[in-house]
């Protein structure tokens, strides 16, 4: 169940880019989950790459897809308040290098395997949940894995979160801030010389 | 004698249970001190003792890791089926009682999850849902020594289950202990892979505390506590709005 927990939580943080979705406005919310989703599931099963490559592909693409800002600013909770204007920038950029460094090492472990769209809902203004299942190849059920996606100005899609069997992630990692955030009086400088004490380790 | 103890107790819970205050978005931690203190000392459990009895455990063949996972999924469907007729889920009590028929005569005690092949998939309740289903709130969070998290409604409910079925009750909890627990994961999840996955998690996340509380919540959660999550999002979304009509 945890490793279900960390592999959504790995995916939702380093979906590989691919050139196609740079038109994302053209495919609909299962398109655009479909390309990502088997991007990604063909890098990890790409045997001729090495590991490190995997990781640094994955890292150098991942952006394109996901809404940084948003989640950024998501996982403050109620302090995002207290993000001001000069913090805002270092901040985003932290959770980049946050996302990427600790993450991508995670996702390059994980197998191979296979897609399928169940179903979409559009829930308005907290955005479109694609509902789908993954059968990594090293598991003998599938995974169910929902995807939020959010649709930007420009009409491309970003995804916002991820919910693998119950869990979704931006929320795990929101109360995982908050709660720093709490016994830190909101002193985002703090949080952030947390994240890179973290990154630094 | 037992039944009118067992009743009083349930009732005793009941109350318990009912009068504790909590929305699932606003965790209720006012005993977050000894948590951690209690988080501290299971992580220390795990990472010292449990963890290596895990390496062994996981040199077991597969098929045998899986048949010993079935027979304790099956040895919990009779707690399934009581939660489901205090629910009034009539159907789902029938699924969980031909469950426990099927693999126990046919499938080896359970071993084998013939069930699951004639379309009557595992689906586990216990009685914190029962609880939830006829309106008592999730009450306060709490980390039990050797356990892990627990909502007081929760802790209420695993008594009732122990009440009702002591030994299905010790020999099926191991599925939603895996869920959140590290603590006991290792000792008998059959699922060794989990180890560097807690391992993982436990490094790289800046609150570990948090992050399994988190977890332990949004697992647990039903469908009305979905309707409340989904509102989270809506809110922050709402307010990402303005803020950028008024930039």
């Amino acid at each position: 169940m945890i490793k279900k927990i960390l592999t959504l939580f790995v995916l939702c943080f380093f979906l590989p880019f691919n050139s196609v979705l740079s038109d994302s406005k053209i495919l609909s919310p299962e398109e655009y989950v479909t390309y990502i989703a088997q991007d990604t599931l063909n890098v990890l099963g790409n045997n001729n790459k090495s590991n490190d490559e995997k990781v640094a592909n994955i890292t150098d693409i991942f952006l394109s897809n996901l809404a940084v800002r948003e989640i950024s600013l998501f996982v403050l909770g109620p302090y995002r308040r207290n993000l001001d204007s000069g913090q805002k920038t270092k901040y985003i950029n932290l959770i980049k290098r946050f996302v990427s460094e600790i993450y991508s090492i995670r996702l390059a472990s994980f197998p191979s395997g296979d897609l399928s769209i169940l179903s979409s809902t559009d829930n308005g203004r907290s955005g479109i949940i694609v509902k789908t299942l993954i059968q990594f190849s090293n598991e003998p059920s599938p995974t169910k894995i929902d995807w939020r996606l959010i649709k930007k100005q420009d009409g491309d899609f970003k995804i916002f979160d991820i919910r693998v069997v119950g869990i979704w992630m931006a929320q795990e990692q929101r109360s995982t801030f908050t709660s720093f955030l709490s016994k830190n009086n909101g002193n985002i400088d703090k949080l952030m010389y947390r994240l890179e004490e973290q990154l630094n380790k | 004698m037992i039944k009118f103890f067992k009743i009083n107790l349930i009732f005793f819970i009941i109350v318990i249970a009912s009068t504790a205050s909590y929305s699932n978005s606003d965790i209720s931690d006012p005993y977050e001190k000894s948590n951690r203190n209690i988080h501290e000392f299971n992580d220390s459990i795990d990472v010292y003792l449990l963890r290596p009895v895990s390496v062994g455990y996981s040199l077991l063949p597969n098929p045998v890791e899986d048949g010993i996972s079935n027979i304790l999924q099956n040895s919990g469907e009779p707690i399934n089926f009581t939660n489901y007729i205090l629910q009034g889920e009539i159907k789902n009590a029938l699924s969980s009682l031909m469950r426990f028929i099927i693999n126990s005569s046919f499938g080896l005690l359970g071993a084998i999850d013939l069930a699951d092949k004639l379309n009557l998939k595992e689906n586990d309740t216990d009685f914190d849902k029962t609880l939830e289903k006829w309106g008592a709130n999730e009450g306060d969070y709490l980390v039990l020594p050797f356990i892990g998290p627990r909502s007081s409604r929760h802790l209420a409910g695993s008594i009732i289950d122990i009440a009702l079925n002591p030994l299905n009750y010790f020999l099926r909890d191991e599925g939603s202990i895996v869920r959140v627990s590290p603590t006991i994961l290792y000792a008998v999840s059959s699922r060794s892979g989990n180890m560097e996955t807690i391992d993982n998690l436990r490094e790289t996340s800046i609150d570990y505390y948090s992050s399994l509380q988190s977890i332990y919540y949004q697992s647990r959660s039903s469908g009305l506590s979905e309707s409340l999550d989904e509102q989270v999002f809506d809110d922050f979304f709402e307010s990402l709005e303005e803020e950028n009509n008024n930039d």
